[in-house]
Order: structure tokens, then C-alpha cells, then sequence
């Protein structure tokens, strides 16, 4: 499986395979690929989404080898992902026809991948969401991550999960109150 | 009252009734319409609104880290009902790790046709202040933090690491016909494959491990007759030369923050927050005073610049800080009745 998956990147980009990518695929890979899984639910989204990672990484002319290889290549892929996020929820908000379709409501629109830098700024308010996640009941939880992770619509959701719509958007007022309240009582402690 | 009333009404707790509409599927231009006019309200209809995406923001960033709470990603098998679960196959298999290491796991790497140099061991140094991070030929991961000298040697059979002075958290990637051992003052971790920080400073160890699960070995003793000291995620073991001891549940965040250049300190003494300073900056941070020996904090600090970041010290604890000779700083603990009260 992992061999022919490279092939297929070797003829998309014509590039010869050095042994300096074929390391960096050895080593974060596997990573990249259970990273997707994870995120996507789906084997075949996650491959493809892992292989044009690649692709963009070997296009980009970045050095496999260098330090930051690694984090290079995923931050690909997490624009990668959202990119796709971003599409879901256009699509979900904003109707797929288009046509009819406000753009003044781009602050609706989630942002890009958040940089590093960002991520440096709020890692004391993850521990507060991921706090919050693992003290969430099931139901609540899945509803909130599949409504705002997976783009779904409300009915689509009471579908999914054999729930009326008043009780999907009840789950998703819950969990978000609880993300609210949390945040606040983290920024009064920190005062 | 429907929700096209409620947009002129200065209601920020409407905030998320209106991203549950808008959210929904079904929203109409027109609702959308409503909700900016009801942004248009009131700065407190904004500020909600602010303070809701800033959550999502947030929810969105830990979503797209890899250290994310795996609840996050229960969905069940929702999204495709019809799919059928897949498999992973996972390249990385949890193993129990006994002293002596080799354990063979099966199935191919692709380290095989990779010729891998046997190569004498190599240096790497960061200066006081400085952060950076190598990319190993086998696949593994060092970050190296201020004022921290390790020396590496990698070859087909071993990989071997020193810290001789400083911090380092390593992402060892896994390779079993290559075991990799980091040696830190009087003993050495030995992996297979995990994640694990190392701090060796004046004599004195700190190992913590964050993935995985390690064995810290004496290199004087017999492995066979002194089994391993085992350290699994979550713990951490402090030695010297002639102790050990070992902490069972870590804040990991707080060992893992200097990497996104923050420190936290839970209940700590100032003297060591003080002794970190030194290690970050090139001015010498001094404390006087008694009261300055029994100081607790608790706090977190961007490490940044250096002034900016002792007028934040300053102002979240209650110390003055005086300039003194050849770049000294003395830090000392203000008397009691000049200290503010929290509000």
C-alpha cells in the first residue's frame, strides 16, 4: 500500500524521488495520514488530502531535510484541511446555489489555519477548550463537532443521529454555553 | 420572538440563538441581513459576537493540533452511516518496554535501501536566548532550548544522544533494529519510539515523558540484575549522581510550553523562576531578601523581550526590580502594605 502510494506522487510531479523526501515521508507519513483520518472520518478524503499535501510540499521546492520539514508539511496540510472546512461552511451557510449569496457576510467565513505565532498566544486557552471537550457529555459534543467541523446541516445532523432538529440545536446552544462560560471564568482567574 | 425582532434589540446574550440560525442550513439572505443589523445594534451586541468567534477560533486551533484531546474526534461512524469502519494501520505499535530493548516489530520501514552514514558524533549548540530545531537522517526530532549543548551519533545500529548541558524535547522516530538513547548526566533513556523532554543543569536531571513510555537506565549497572526505571506519559524522574526520584502525574503542559516560547509556573519559588531567567537571558538575575527565598507564583510568561517581559513580572507580582552593575538585575519582594490587592 505505502509503495504505491508513492508511485502515484512520483508520476503527478515528475520529480525524481530523493532520498531526502523519501525520509521525510518515512518519518511523517504515517503521522499525517493518522492526523487526517482522525479529522475527516473518511480513508479516502485523508489519503488524498496527505498526498496533495506532498505534492504542494515537493512543489513549493521546500527542503525535506531541513529542521522544520516537518512542520512545514503539516502546516500544509492544516491549510489543506481548512480549505476544505471552509468550503463545507460556505456551502452550509450561505446556500449552494451562489447566486443568491451575500458577500458582506465574509465575517461568517472561518479564517485560514491559524500561524504558529497564533498558536504560541492561545495554548493557555486550549487547556480550557480541551477541558471542556473532555468534561462535555457525548451527545452535545458530537453535535457541536459535527455541526461546526464537518459542516453539516441541523437536519443533517438529527439525521445522522436519529435526534429531532429542536434537540440538535438545543446540543449545540449546551456546548457552546459551556465554552462561554469557561473562557470567562478562565479570563476573571487570570484577571 | 422570532428572531428578525430581536435584531434591533441591544440583546448580546441573543448571540447564540443567531449562530444557531445561521448555522443551521436554512438561514435565508434576509436572516443574514438581520443578524448584521442587529451587529449594528449595540457595541455589546459586537462584543458578543467577538467573544464567540473568539471560542471558535480557539476550538478550531486545538481541532488542528496534534496533541488534541482525542474526544474531539468522536463522531461515531455519523458522517458516512454507510462507510464501514476503516483500519487503521498504524506504523507505530505501543510495546511494553523492558530494560533490555530490542523488540522487533513486524513489518518493513522504509529506512532499508536509506544508507545511513556511520558517523562520529556531532555537535549542536544554542546560544542563551536561542531555540531551534534539528531534523535527525532518521526521522527524529530535537528541539533544542536556550543554552543547551548536545552532542549526537547516529549509525544503522545505535543512536545515540548526550545532553551535556541545557533542554531538549526529542519526537523519536521509530526504528527497531535502531535503538536510540539519550544520555543525560549518570543515566540514559532508552526508546523505541516516544516523546519525551530532558533538562540537565548543574549536575541535576529532569526527564519527563509526554508519549509513550521509556526505560532511564544507569549505565554502571548490569541491566540484567537492575531492571530499568520505567516512565510512562505523564511521568517524570529528577536524578543526580547519587539520587532519583520519580513524580507519577506531570502538568505536561507546563514542561512542553517553552517550546511555544511560554513558560507556566504552577505554586512555584521565585528563586526558580528567577533561575530561569538566567538561563533565557544574558543579564544575571539576582534575588535579595528573605522574603524573596519564600515567594510563591503562580503565572505565565511570554518569553520575549526582556524588558517587556520584567515590567509584566513586575506588575503581576510584587517585586521591585533594581538595575545594578554590569547588567545584574536584583529582584526583591516589596514590603506588605505597598502591595495592590486583586480585584
Amino acid at each position: 500500500m505505502e509503495s504505491l502510494a508513492w508511485e502515484m506522487v512520483v508520476k503527478k510531479t515528475g520529480k525524481q524521488w530523493g532520498s531526502g523526501l523519501a525520509l521525510l515521508a518515512a518519518h511523517a507519513r504515517p503521522d499525517l495520514l493518522s492526523f487526517m483520518q482522525k479529522r475527516v472520518n473518511d480513508q479516502r478524503i485523508a489519503e488524498d488530502l496527505v498526498q496533495d499535501s506532498f505534492l504542494k510540499f515537493a512543489e513549493g521546492g521546500y527542503d525535506p531535510v531541513a529542521a522544520n520539514a516537518r512542520p512545514v508539511l503539516f502546516g500544509i496540510a492544516k491549510n489543506l484541511l481548512f480549505d476544505r472546512l471552509r468550503k463545507l461552511r460556505r456551502e452550509r451557510d450561505l446556500g449552494l446555489t451562489g447566486s443568491g449569496a451575500d458577500m458582506d457576510n465574509l465575517h461568517l467565513l472561518p479564517s485560514e489555519a491559524p500561524s504558529p505565532e497564533y498558536m504560541a498566544e492561545i495554548s493557555q486557552e486550549f487547556a480550557t477548550v480541551a477541558q471542556i471537550v473532555k468534561a462535555m457529555p457525548k451527545r452535545p459534543r458530537q453535535v457541536f463537532t459535527l455541526s461546526r467541523m464537518y459542516g453539516l446541516t441541523h437536519q443533517e445532523i438529527a439525521d445522522r443521529l436519529g435526534i429531532s432538529r429542536s434537540m440538535v440545536e438545543k446540543h449545540i446552544m449546551d456546548a457552546m454555553s459551556r465554552f462561554l462560560q469557561a473562557m470567562r471564568h478562565n479570563g476573571k482567574k487570570r484577571g | 420572538m422570532k428572531m428578525s425582532e430581536r435584531s434591533e434589540k441591544n440583546r448580546p446574550d441573543d448571540i447564540l440563538a443567531w449562530q444557531v440560525l445561521l448555522s443551521s442550513g436554512t438561514a435565508t439572505v434576509e436572516d443574514h441581513h438581520d443578524f448584521k443589523a442587529w451587529l449594528e445594534v449595540s457595541s455589546e451586541n459586537r462584543a458578543a459576537y467577538e467573544e464567540v468567534q473568539h471560542v471558535f477560533r480557539v476550538y478550531d486551533a486545538l481541532w488542528a493540533d496534534e496533541q488534541a484531546p482525542e474526544e474531539m474526534f468522536d463522531v461515531g461512524d455519523a458522517v458516512h452511516a454507510s462507510a464501514p469502519p476503516y483500519k487503521l494501520t498504524r506504523w507505530f505499535v505501543p510495546v511494553a518496554i523492558a530494560a533490555c530493548l530490542l523488540l522487533v516489530v513486524g513489518g518493513a520501514t522504509l529506512f532499508s535501501f536509506l544508507n545511513v552514514p556511520k558517523a562520529p558524533y556531532v555537535a549542536e549548540t544554542t546560544a542563551v536566548g536561542e531555540q531551534r530545531a534539528l531534523l535527525l537522517a532518521d526521522g527524529s526530532t530535537v528541539y533544542l532550548n536556550t543554552d543547551t549543548k548536545i552532542e549526537y551519533s547516529l549509525s544503522d545500529s545505535q543512536r545515540n544522544v548526550k545532553v551535556l548541558n541545557g533542554e531538549a524535547f526529542f519526537e523519536i522516530a521509530k526504528d527497531p533494529a535502531a535503538p536510540f538513547t539519550v544520555v543525560a548526566g549518570s543515566r540514559g533513556v532508552r526508546v523505541i519510539g516516544t516523546a519525551f523532554n530532558v533538562r540537565f543543569i548543574n549536575g541535576v536531571a529532569d526527564v519527563t515523558v509526554t508519549e509513550g513510555a521509556v526505560g532511564l537506565t544507569d549505565p554502571e549497572q548490569n541491566a540484567r540484575t537492575q531492571p530499568a526505571v520505567r516512565l510512562e506519559a505523564g511521568m517524570a524522574a529528577t536524578y543526580t549522581a547519587s539520587s532519583i526520584k520519580v513524580q507519577p502525574n506531570i502538568e505536561l503542559e507546563a514542561v512542553k510550553a517553552w517550546r511555544y516560547k511560554k513558560l507556566f509556573y504552577q505554586n512555584a519559588s521565585l528563586s526558580h523562576v528567577v533561575r530561569d531567567l538566567n538561563r533565557y537571558f544574558s543579564s544575571e538575575f539576582k534575588t535579595v531578601g528573605e522574603a524573596a527565598e519564600n515567594l510563591r507564583v503562580t503565572l505565565i510568561l511570554n518569553l520575549e523581550e526582556e524588558e517587556i517581559l520584567l515590567n509584566t513580572l513586575s506588575k503581576q507580582l510584587p517585586i521591585r526590580i533594581q538595575n545594578g552593575k554590569n547588567n545584574t538585575r536584583i529582584i526583591s519582594v516589596l514590603p506588605e502594605n505597598s502591595i495592590s490587592v486583586p480585584e
